[in-house]
């Protein structure tokens, strides 16, 4: 057991009067809702005038307030990336203090593949050991597996890294025979037994990867701000070398700083947890996190799903600080090598977003936690809403009044205005809003010399380009695949998905087609319905349904480890770890080695 | 149910709790809350290896133990993100019978007075 200072048994933060800090994230939140409701104005009267060109109609109500909200959330990610631009994070670094609290470092895990779960912990173990404060660090395995095999080899397991690392007493097994609550009742089932030993706790997934400097340096940080519940380091993501997944790590890497950077300017205290590579102050988190089952059955009642959004409103009720960090780097996760992975992972998350529309209005939240919610709904929401403005505006054109040439005034047929200007303005405009912020980061990669870590100033600009138009000719599969989770939750179907995982991430044909199917016929159905109904929009509407048409094999070829070397070999979508391999991933290939040879 | 690692054994052919060595193992490993029933279970089949070992052969033994989680547990309040109306708005009706209080009595139906013609 790592031994820590005596803990004071008081689990309320200790208040300060908000200072400039409070001042500058309201000004910000200020700036960015106006700033987005201005562009949202802007777009929904420039559709407006171009809709009312054939006459007005009670469909064209429906489509101006569809365009309206898909459009405010376009505007607010834009603002986000925009604002994490426009302002860099706070120095947290360089305060003269030592780690001192007993920090335990949970990994919580359900049936996974033992070989790399323990890999990647002894990866982390042997990276904390290097610290001077390595005796402050136990690990926690927080098993919850339910498959008596695999709960054997992580015995088995746990048993040889345990004599491997001479981790006893700072290396420990416990296994819960029922997920009961899943990973929240997982770590609740830590706190109440082992929690009142540790300051804090380190909470990971059974993918992630964190440097011993970073966790330390987390420690730090957690103990220079005593008002400070919650910790977020910013994920980078690793190890993937399928085309989607390449294309994934480059988007996250050259964008997903400046995205959290912007989260971080405007959340300030009342920031995001995203479920693991966070610290914790386990007592704020033991009094204030405990979550009581929703009355009612799933999917909107029962244990409360996507916890951690939950977990950081909570804490920020009762006053404790919760912050994203964007340059606690030293951070990393693996995520979904191919897209039905994704939206494997999606339908999961969606469901907990859309359960979090029960407790929107709880009891003292905070303003913001509210507005973090209310994005989490929306991140699945928007697909929907889009899907639905496609289909209104299919529908237009069929239900509009026949044009008046001669009406009464004039002796002169009045021809209806024509209004291609500004629909051409609204689409670049729309379109302007997804890519300007990518382009002024590339711009800014490439200004300010850190081009060298994405391949270099021109390897950099191409990535950016294929990186654009892949995202947008998978945007309609995403949005499919959204729309297909919403539905699902919202009448409870769950119509399965194919199993054909292969340990590269990679697809067979089959398993693409299987999952994608209905993409096909629904973008043939519409290419189809556009051409003999609406032939004025058969054009507008190719870069949507196309992809769905060819959706199978798109989902297919971006799951090819093939081009997915290809890319690396002709240096695209290349990521700073490419070029300075990060030692725990090291670690961690070596004790997959060493485990592959014992 | 939570099972945790089993400790358990049923005989202890040699004692190790006079030999002074608990100390040593509990300072190795960091856990000064073992008691001595708690460290004699986890040796419990080494005896005889942990007194013949070497001390460096001692110390690996030592740190390679299935030592068990510290039992120091925190209470965790389930909180009701979901509350029922009645109790959303308690505050506000207290609240409101509070304010009423001090008119409460002018509000009070009196019976009428009998009137003696």
């Amino acid at each position: 057991m790592a031994t820590g200072p005596d803990v004071s048994d008081k689990i309320t933060p200790q208040l300060a009067s908000p200072g400039n800090g409070a001042w500058a994230t309201a000004s910000r939140r200020v700036a960015m809702a106006l700033i987005t409701v201005c562009l949202t104005t802007a777009a929904s009267y420039m559709f407006a005038i171009v809709v009312q060109a054939d006459g007005f109609d009670w469909l064209d109500v429906v489509r101006i307030t569809l365009m309206a909200v898909a459009s405010f959330w376009l505007a607010w990610g834009g603002c986000i990336a925009l604002f994490g631009i426009l302002f860099p994070p706070e120095d947290h670094r360089g305060m003269p203090l030592r780690a001192q609290g007993a920090t335990a470092i949970l990994l919580p895990i359900y049936n996974e593949a033992t070989g790399p779960v323990f890999a990647r912990l002894e990866a982390i173990m042997q990276s904390v050991d290097r610290l001077p404060t390595a005796g402050r660090f136990d690990f926690f395995v927080l098993s919850d597996t339910t498959k008596p095999d695999v709960a054997e080899r992580e015995y088995q397991a746990w048993q040889r890294l345990l004599a491997r690392r001479q981790a006893g007493g700072h290396l420990f097994y416990r296994r819960r025979e029922q997920n009961i609550g899943r990973k929240a009742g997982n770590i609740a089932d830590f706190l109440e037994t082992s929690g009142g030993a540790y300051d804090y706790m380190l909470v990971l997934d059974a993918d992630s990867l964190m440097d011993g400097a970073t966790i330390q340096e987390m420690v730090r940080r957690m103990e220079a701000d005593p008002r400070l519940g919650l910790l977020q380091s910013l994920p980078q993501i690793i190890g993937l070398n399928t085309l989607f997944g390449r294309l994934l790590q480059f988007a996250t890497g050259l964008y997903g700083p400046y995205f959290a950077r912007g989260l971080a300017a405007v959340q300030g205290g009342e920031g995001s947890f995203w479920g693991h590579n966070a610290l914790i102050r386990t007592r704020a988190f033991a009094a204030s996190c405990g979550m009581a089952p929703l009355t009612g059955k799933p999917p909107f009642g029962g244990h409360i799903l996507s916890h951690d959004t939950v977990e950081a409103a909570l804490l920020a009720r009762d006053g404790w600080k919760v912050r994203l960090d964007p340059d606690l780097t030293g951070s990393f996760e693996e995520a979904p090598a191919n897209i039905v992975d994704y939206a494997k992972r999606d339908r999961r998350w969606c469901q907990g977003n859309l359960q979090h529309s029960r407790i929107l209005a709880a009891p003292r939240f905070r303003f913001w936690s509210r507005i973090s919610i209310v994005q989490g709904i929306f991140a699945y929401l928007a697909s929907p809403i889009w899907l639905l403005f496609l289909l209104a505006s299919l529908a237009a054109p069929l239900v509009a009044p026949p044009p008046v040439y001669f009406d009464g005034h004039s002796p002169f047929p009045v021809f209806p205005h024509p209004e291609t200007t500004t629909a051409l303005a609204l689409l670049f405009g729309l379109v302007a809003l997804l890519i300007l912020p990518k382009l002024l980061l590339v711009a800014r990669a490439l200004l300010g010399g850190n081009a060298s870590e994405f391949g270099g100033p021109g390897r950099l600009a191409l990535s950016f380009l294929l990186e654009v138009l892949l995202t947008s000719i998978l945007a309609p599969i995403h949005m499919m695949f959204h729309c297909r989770s919403v539905f699902q939750v919202l009448t409870g179907a769950d119509s399965g998905w194919p199993a054909a995982e292969r340990d590269d991430g990679s697809l067979p044909f089959q398993a693409a087609f299987s999952a994608t199917w209905w993409m096909s016929i629904a973008g043939g159905a519409a290419t189809a319905f556009s051409h003999y109904y609406v032939p004025e929009l058969f054009y507008w509407l190719l870069p949507i349904t196309l992809p769905l048409v060819f959706a199978p094999f798109l989902v297919w070829m971006t799951a090819s480890v093939w081009l997915g070397r290809l890319t690396r070999r002709f240096g695209l979508f290349a990521v700073p770890t490419d070029t300075h391999p990060v030692d725990v991933a090291c670690d961690m290939e070596a004790a997959l080695q060493q485990q592959a040879a014992a | 149910m939570t099972s945790h690692v089993s400790l358990q054994r049923d005989a202890y052919p040699v004692s190790l709790a006079d030999t002074g060595l608990f100390d040593g193992i509990r300072s190795e490993i960091g856990r000064p809350d073992l008691s001595d029933g708690d460290l004699q279970r986890l040796l419990c089949g080494h005896e005889v290896a942990f007194l013949t070992a070497s001390p460096e052969a001692r110390l690996a033994l030592v740190r390679s133990l299935p030592v068990p989680p510290p039992r120091l547990g925190l209470e965790m309040p389930a909180h009701d993100l979901n509350p029922p109306l009645a109790a959303r708005f308690a505050p506000v009706a207290t609240f409101w019978q509070r304010l009423l209080q001090p008119v409460a009595p002018q509000l009070k139906r009196l019976p009428v007075s009998f009137k003696d013609h």
